[in-house]
């Protein structure tokens, strides 16, 4: 700090040895060098210096330089994206003063114009002299011409005449070490070599300083005509924008368009904005033409009525009058004020192939009111130059949600293939946006000039490009760049980085599921942004393999660290509920069942990565979309990840000696088959302990496939029914068939009583197959071939009536990083990845998205088929209810359980049990 | 940095005043007791404080709740399963401890006696007291287990005088009985050994003495062993309560709080309603409403005990 502060003063001393009163330091620096037009923060510079000629910048630079010390151009101040703001570590060198008209030659048609020189002053000589200079823009009164050029400015009459670029024809420019070039050229050919100009032009002063420019002048046009057009749809735009190529060929000099969000607000909220037309349209569009004489005004007016009577055009007024064509930009110019109205917003000026505009303007549209609810975005532009004007903002947000439309603008950009700067330049503030536009090639190459120019990086650094150190090492600065566009890339588009990093094994494991082509929604992925994840402990191995192996391709496609805690399934809801409430700990849990939506006001909302995972796989299941969303919305506020299902499973041989070729689908044959299994002394066995997965299956299944049902939609307690009463009668019937101690039995028991053979059958999830196919014990795994499973029968209810334990993945909003979880989701969810661990799983998950129905899983193993629709026809706890605290404390107080296992084991009467039921739920069901 | 060695220097050469404030007594008291009275706020009280607190409030789990005065308990007194808890943890507690100290202190009397390997037996007497509980309450739970009950396995197979299985945890009393089972299994080394010790105090003179004038076995034991070891009884008999009333692990690894809540203890189903099913509020209240018994117990068996005259007879104030 010190050395470079010492280097300053030296720096400031020598120049103003040198230069004497051109440097002001400190307080002297007025208020208009401090910043631009951007918005960025002002800042105060070591020293503003502002020489008056060429000689006086050339002599700054090389003191500058001879210090080390950065300098910083500044022209007239009125750029947009921050590149003419000199830090505190830098001089600002100002052109203010380096003003005036060198030459006008009418011979050659050039005049030669210092670079400070305001760009009103540079037409008004152009004018005065009987040529016309077509630069043009808002900023006309304060830019200055050389700023003009470092930005390759656009404007108003491109479609005619070009960009800045296309005025020029020679340069005079101080290199970053002080050595001035002067290329004067007047000749509108010279092909001697490199056409070193455009090096400068464009390039925001970070190659060279532009002090002395040619310009090229043009015939001052006769008389200007303007139209303002009514249209249809943007099918007329276009044709209208061809007829206006074709017939008005060089006389076009301004295609304006807007879209009628912009129109209105234009004409009806803008004070002192005339509304030319009467009638309401679906695009707006200012057509300007000059003419040579007053014959092309005829011949302007004939043409318009050609496509009046062609009904492209649906209404249109022709200006009469110069001051109807102020009223007509007056329209268009308005923009201003339009933001001025919005309040806080932001602007962008893209460019895009002009047959794309609409469709982008449409999805950018759509894309910022569902993620940004209430964002309003004005479209317009040069429509002719493929140029966009965007005005977007969140009223009453502050600060606006930058970040957020910035990524959606810009990535739709990117996907659209146009550039995020058409005119206003790249500067500070769109650095990061540049690699949307431009390939990793050309930024690499764009650094190897600028380190040939300017290898010490002090010409106006850190704008445009990002910076680099500078060392020998060729390749540094590349690599920095490389990684910058690689976070970038997958940053914005996920879906494009999952496609990069697949594995051959991925790709053939998720052949069959059916992908809809839906565009990945854009996150913009945080600064330095890291996960970490809760979910349950594996089931099967493979479940943490595989999901440990798509979090870590996760971290390598976008370089965001996961850590991925697992978590014993009984200790999960405690941890998820510690989270909830201390709004600390894990970003991302995947949690059970209840937990988003007794937590719903804790957790970001993921209706943007529901909705696309949605369209792209085939939509979500009933209870993917109950568990997902909030209760009675379509607001999502969970990712239903999977589901654990627990069918019957039995053993074919013993039901077979029972008398059932086939399992029984209806509740007598069920209640025969569990009596002839008992007579065979291989009885079954279903769990009525206080067994939070099995018994709630079990207790669940039999009530609900009676018709019996804990809570109504409105959450009126309706378990005492005669449904219910009907169910336990059957319950206790059933239970006398049973084995011995099921009423005390846990999760793990029916497992293990029928791996050892002494039940017959049991409810439970695909583990318990998979423990007889992997057990070491050769005489159990041999049994595997003889364990089946098959739906729960369905009672008079007429529907399956089965649970399903689902895991669902929530983004806590303490979390900082919501976009990087978002995309984190997003990715384990993508084919590429999930179809691998749900094919690991080997049916132990079951998905909650429609298209996984067709993963080759489910036809690896016949047996485990059936699991496919877990999700697809499971219902909830709470069913028919919404799932609130009180659902869930009943389910948790086992109310449904001892309920069942009180008449089961001759405890309690039906009747009673019920009515006790009843009671406990409505302890919880309050009023 | 030059402050710090200003500050260093200055004490260096006026010594007095930091030095006179070490030497005042009241001031070293509270500098010394700090840390632990902050350690005792932070672990103890402040939890303590926080469930009394959520008690009366109707907290749930992710929601903060606000204060709703007694109605958690109001609640509670109207919920059949509430006092079907208290009762069974008073069971619990008052059977387990009768069971415990009456089979601890004869263990305690048999080791006091000289037997070979003494040391040896005195140390595995300790591994059930050793062994983390959740260990052996899946011991339990494996002997209980309704297939494949060792106890059942060997009434069936090795001495065949059964033909069913042991039903232990599937009715309401004997599931009862088996936690009480596990849990004096679990319970009586502390006794024992705690006892053993405080037998161990006790001078033998004063058994040479009474055995001098006369005094059977039992008039030893009534006059000189049950008085001398009515401190350490007391003691040991809190502490055993304690732990007894507010068990937890065992029932909630065997029987969960089944069948029917049958074996449902208060630390259980305060963990129930409060932790899975979310209900803080409720959950807190019913821990909360374990402390007035086991206030009354700790003052029944800590300042009753601790009398003299139940030490050392009616007539001896």
């Amino acid at each position: 700090m010190s050395v470079e502060f010492d280097a300053g003063e030296g720096c400031l001393a020598a120049l103003r040895a040198q230069l004497g009163d051109m440097v002001l330091a400190g307080a002297e620096i007025p208020a208009r060098n401090l910043s631009d037009w951007s918005g960025a923060s002002p800042s105060r510079p070591l020293a503003v210096i502002r020489p008056s000629d060429t000689a006086g910048v050339a002599a700054a630079v090389k003191i500058a330089h001879a210090h080390h010390i950065s300098i910083v151009p500044q022209g007239g101040l009125t750029g947009l994206c921050g590149g003419a703001r000199a830090d505190e570590r830098s001089i600002a060198l100002s052109l203010e003063r380096l003003t005036g008209i060198e030459e006008i030659d009418p011979s050659s048609a050039t005049m030669i114009v210092r670079a400070g020189t305001p760009l009103e002053a540079v037409q008004r000589a152009a004018d005065e002299a009987g040529f016309f200079c077509p630069l043009d823009l808002g900023a006309r009164g304060s830019c200055a011409i050389g700023g003009n050029l470092s930005t390759n400015a656009g404007g108003n009459r491109v479609i005619r005449y070009g960009m800045a670029r296309d005025m020029v024809l020679g340069l005079e420019v101080v290199l970053p070490d002080g050595t001035v070039v002067t290329s004067l050229n007047k000749m509108l050919k010279n092909n001697a070599g490199y056409d070193l100009k455009h090096l400068f032009i464009g390039s925001e002063g970070t190659l060279g300083i532009i002090t002395r420019i040619v310009l090229r002048l043009f015939p001052k046009p006769a008389c200007t005509m303007a139209a303002m057009c009514g249209l249809a749809d943007y099918a007329s735009v276009l044709k209208l924008l061809n007829a206006a190529r074709g017939k008005l060929g060089p006389l076009l000099s301004a295609f304006e368009v807007m879209w009628p969000d912009y129109w209105d607000i234009a004409t009806k909220k803008i004070a002192g904005v005339r509304n030319p037309l009467s009638s309401e349209h679906g695009f707006y569009v200012l057509v300007e033409a000059q003419g040579s004489d007053e014959s092309d005004r005829a011949r302007f007016q004939g043409w318009l009525e050609s496509l009046v009577e062609s009904e492209i055009i649906e209404d249109g007024a022709v200006a009469q009058s110069l001051s109807d064509i102020a009223a007509f930009w007056g329209v268009r110019d308005a923009s201003g004020e339009v933001g001025k109205f919005l309040g806080p917003h932001l602007s962008f000026d893209i460019g895009l192939p002009v047959g794309e505009m609409d469709r982008y303007a449409a999805a950018c549209r759509a894309m910022l009111q569902t993620r940004l609810p209430g964002c309003v975005a004005l479209f317009f532009g040069h429509i002719g130059d493929g140029n966009m004007h965007i005005v977007a903002c969140v009223p009453g947000r502050t600060p606006q949600p930058k970040a957020d439309i910035e990524s959606i603008v810009y990535g739709l950009v990117r996907e659209f293939g146009g550039t995020v700067s058409a005119e206003h330049g790249i500067g500070t503030l769109k650095k990061k946006w540049l690699a949307h536009a431009r390939s990793e090639e050309e930024i690499h190459l764009m650094h190897i000039i600028k380190r040939a120019i300017d290898p010490s990086n002090l010409l106006n650094p850190g704008k445009v490009l990002c910076e680099f150190t500078n060392n020998k090492d060729d390749t540094q600065g590349g690599d920095a760049m490389t990684k910058f566009t690689r976070r970038e890339t997958i940053g914005i588009g996920i879906g494009i980085g999952a496609a990069a990093a697949l594995s051959p094994l991925g790709r053939s494991a998720f052949a069959a599921v059916p992908v809809a082509n839906v565009p990945a929604p854009k996150f913009a992925i945080e600064e330095g942004a890291e996960l970490r994840v809760l979910r349950p402990a594996k089931f099967v191995p493979a479940d943490e393999e595989y999901f440990n192996s798509n979090t870590k391709k996760f971290t390598e496609a976008t370089g965001i660290n996961v850590k991925v805690d697992y978590q014993a399934w009984e200790d999960l809801r405690p941890q998820t509920a510690v989270t909830a409430n201390t709004g600390a700990g894990p970003d991302v849990v995947l949690g059970w069942t209840d937990d988003p939506h007794l937590y719903s006001d804790k957790l970001v909302e993921l209706t943007d990565v529901a909705d696309y995972l949605g369209k792209k796989y085939g939509g979500w299941y009933d209870l993917s979309q109950l568990y997902g969303k909030k209760f009675g919305t379509d607001t999502w506020i969970a990712i239903p990840f999977g589901g654990t299902g627990a069918p019957a499973v039995y053993r074919k041989s013993w039901v077979g000696e029972a008398g059932f070729d086939k399992f029984p689908t209806d509740l007598d044959g069920f209640l025969k088959l569990c009596q002839g299994l008992k007579k065979l002394g291989h009885p079954a066995g279903f769990t009525l302990g206080h067994a939070v997965g099995d018994a709630n299956s079990f207790c669940h299944w039999l009530v609900w496939t009676h018709g019996g049902f804990m809570i109504d939609e409105s959450q009126k307690v309706t378990i005492n029914s005669k449904e219910t009463i009907a169910a336990l009668k059957y319950g206790k019937a059933l239970y006398e068939t049973f084995a011995p101690g099921t009423q005390s039995w846990l999760d793990s028991n029916n497992n293990k009583a029928m791996l050892a053979g002494e039940i017959s059958m049991t409810q439970n999830g695909v583990s318990l197959y998979n423990a007889f196919k992997k057990s070491e014990d050769p005489n159990v795994s041999k049994l595997a071939d003889d364990v089946f499973h098959a739906p729960m029968p369905i009672g008079p209810v007429g529907r399956p009536t089965t649970t399903a334990l689902v895991v669902n993945a929530m983004i806590f909003s303490h979390t900082e990083y919501p976009n990087a979880a978002k995309a984190y989701l997003t990715y384990m969810m993508e084919a590429e990845q999930y179809d691998t661990w749900l094919t690991a799983s080997s049916g132990y998950w079951a998905q909650p998205l429609a298209a996984y129905a067709e993963s080759a899983v489910w036809t690896s193993d016949p047996k485990i088929t059936l699991y496919r629709d877990t999700m697809k026809n499971a219902l909830w706890l709470a069913y028919k209810g919404p799932i609130t605290e009180a659902s869930a404390a009943v389910v948790a107080d086992y109310v449904m359980v001892d309920m069942v296992s009180s008449v089961a084991t001759g405890a309690a009467t039906p009747e009673d049990a019920a009515a006790e039921a009843e009671r406990r739920a409505k302890r919880y069901f309050k009023g | 940095m030059t402050s710090v060695a200003e500050s260093l220097t200055k004490t260096s050469v006026q010594p007095g005043p930091i030095a006179r404030l070490l030497d005042w007594k009241p001031f070293l008291i509270v500098i010394c007791l700090l840390p632990a009275v902050g350690l005792l706020m932070a672990f103890l009280t402040y939890p303590l404080g926080l469930g009394i607190w959520l008690a009366f409030t109707d907290t749930k789990i992710g929601r903060s709740g606000i204060f709703i005065g007694l109605e958690n308990f109001t609640s509670l007194a109207h919920d059949p399963i509430f006092w079907l808890s208290v009762f069974n943890t008073i069971f619990y507690t008052a059977l387990a401890t009768v069971l415990k100290f009456s089979l601890g202190l004869w263990l305690a009397l048999l080791l006091n006696e000289y037997m070979p390997f003494k040391a040896l037996i005195r140390a595995i007497v300790l591994v059930p007291w050793i062994v983390p509980t959740v260990l052996s309450a899946m011991a339990f739970w494996w002997i209980y287990d309704p297939q494949f009950s060792i106890i059942s396995y060997f009434f069936k197979e090795v001495v065949p005088v059964r033909e069913n299985n042991f039903d232990f945890l599937g009715t309401n009393w004997p599931a009862r009985f088996s936690l009480i089972a596990a849990n004096v299994w679990r319970g009586i080394p502390f006794v024992a050994i705690s006892l053993l010790a405080g037998l161990q105090t006790i001078s033998p003179s004063l058994y040479e003495a009474a055995m001098l004038d006369g005094a059977t076995t039992w008039h030893r034991f009534r006059y000189v062993t049950v008085p001398m070891l009515m401190p350490v009884l007391s003691v040991v008999l809190t502490f055993s309560v304690i732990f007894t009333f507010t068990d937890f692990q065992l029932v909630y690894a065997i029987t969960r709080g089944g069948p029917n809540n049958a074996t449902h203890l208060m630390a259980t189903l305060a963990f129930q309603r409060g932790i899975p099913g979310g209900q803080l509020g409720e959950g807190a209240a019913i821990a909360v409403a374990m402390i007035p018994f086991l206030v009354a117990a700790t003052l029944i068996s800590y300042f009753g005990l601790a009398r003299r005259k139940w030490q050392q007879g009616e007539d001896s104030d």
